[in-house]
């Protein structure tokens, strides 16, 4: 058998497929249930952009708002048992980026891990 | 590429994708229809990737390939198309998987590249550069992929 009768054995059996019209139907469906999926996925990831971007500038206020505290030391809160306090507030500024960043991976990979979740 | 673009290319590549992975699931119409309908969200989804250095026909062909290699080997998802199809018996199917029995029992024996290699050389008519680029191996593989399948062939068919 030489690879002309191949060829024409394959040919000659070449199945045919099922009803066309249903196949797009069924594939039309799908396309629009991954647009509005893919829509659903940007509109999420916007928002855990923005989410992020709050938490980051709201932590770095917060930073300064303590250091500024600590170094100003002001007279209203002599009340308060500032040697307890300062060394827990100077803890945290020391290791704010660190906290911040901490903060910020968690934060990307719950909402990473959720999506890839979603499109698994 | 639009949505209607993308729609216009597939309408004239799906008829010989649906008769490839119809083949590759030796007469399953219900799992090749699914799988090419997998493969051709992954590509509207990875539509922007597509860069035309390949033909489109060729690059969705690879997807679908690659679909049905990790259809085949992911053992859940065979055994949720086991309940698909003794929910769904499909009448039409069987007629067709009867008719084209010759086929399927020629292309039983070979092996999963093999099979792939073959149908896409004897049935589409596709050059040995197209299909290296479909089943990402080097074109000296596609022959001898070809070589092997054409020897196994030659047992099955008379």
């Amino acid at each position: 058998m030489n690879d002309n009768n191949i060829r024409d054995f394959f040919h000659s059996n070449r199945p045919s497929t099922a009803d066309e019209g249903a196949y797009l139907a069924g594939l039309k469906f799908k396309l629009d249930s991954v647009e509005e999926l893919k829509r659903i996925h940007d509109i999420e990831i916007s928002r855990c952009k923005r989410r992020t971007i709050v938490i980051s500038v709201f932590s770095i206020a917060l930073g300064a708002a303590l250091m500024a505290f600590i170094s100003l030391q002001p007279v209203s809160v002599l009340h308060l048992d500032t040697p307890l306090i300062a060394p827990v507030l100077s803890f945290i500024a020391h290791w704010e980026a660190y906290i911040i960043a901490g903060i910020a991976i968690l934060f990307i990979c719950y909402y990473v891990n959720e999506k890839v979740i979603l499109f698994k | 590429m639009t949505r209607e673009e993308f729609i216009l290319h597939l309408r004239n590549v799906q008829e010989p994708l649906r008769r490839f992975l119809l083949s590759l699931c030796e007469g399953n119409s219900f799992t090749a229809d699914d799988i090419a309908q997998d493969a051709c969200m992954k590509a509207y989804l990875a539509m922007d990737r597509f860069r035309g250095e390949a033909r489109f026909s060729t690059w969705l062909f690879a997807i679908a390939y690659n679909s049905w290699c990790n259809r085949k080997y992911d053992s859940r998802a065979e055994r949720l198309e086991d309940t698909n199809a003794a929910s769904r018996p499909d009448d039409a199917a069987s007629d067709d998987s009867f008719k084209y029995q010759a086929l399927y029992q020629a292309i039983s024996a070979l092996k999963p590249d093999e099979k792939a290699a073959i149908l896409l050389f004897y049935m589409e008519d596709k050059s040995i550069k197209e299909i290296s680029a479909i089943l990402k191996v080097p074109s000296g593989t596609v022959k001898s992929l070809l070589s092997r399948g054409r020897a196994n062939l030659k047992m099955t068919i008379k």
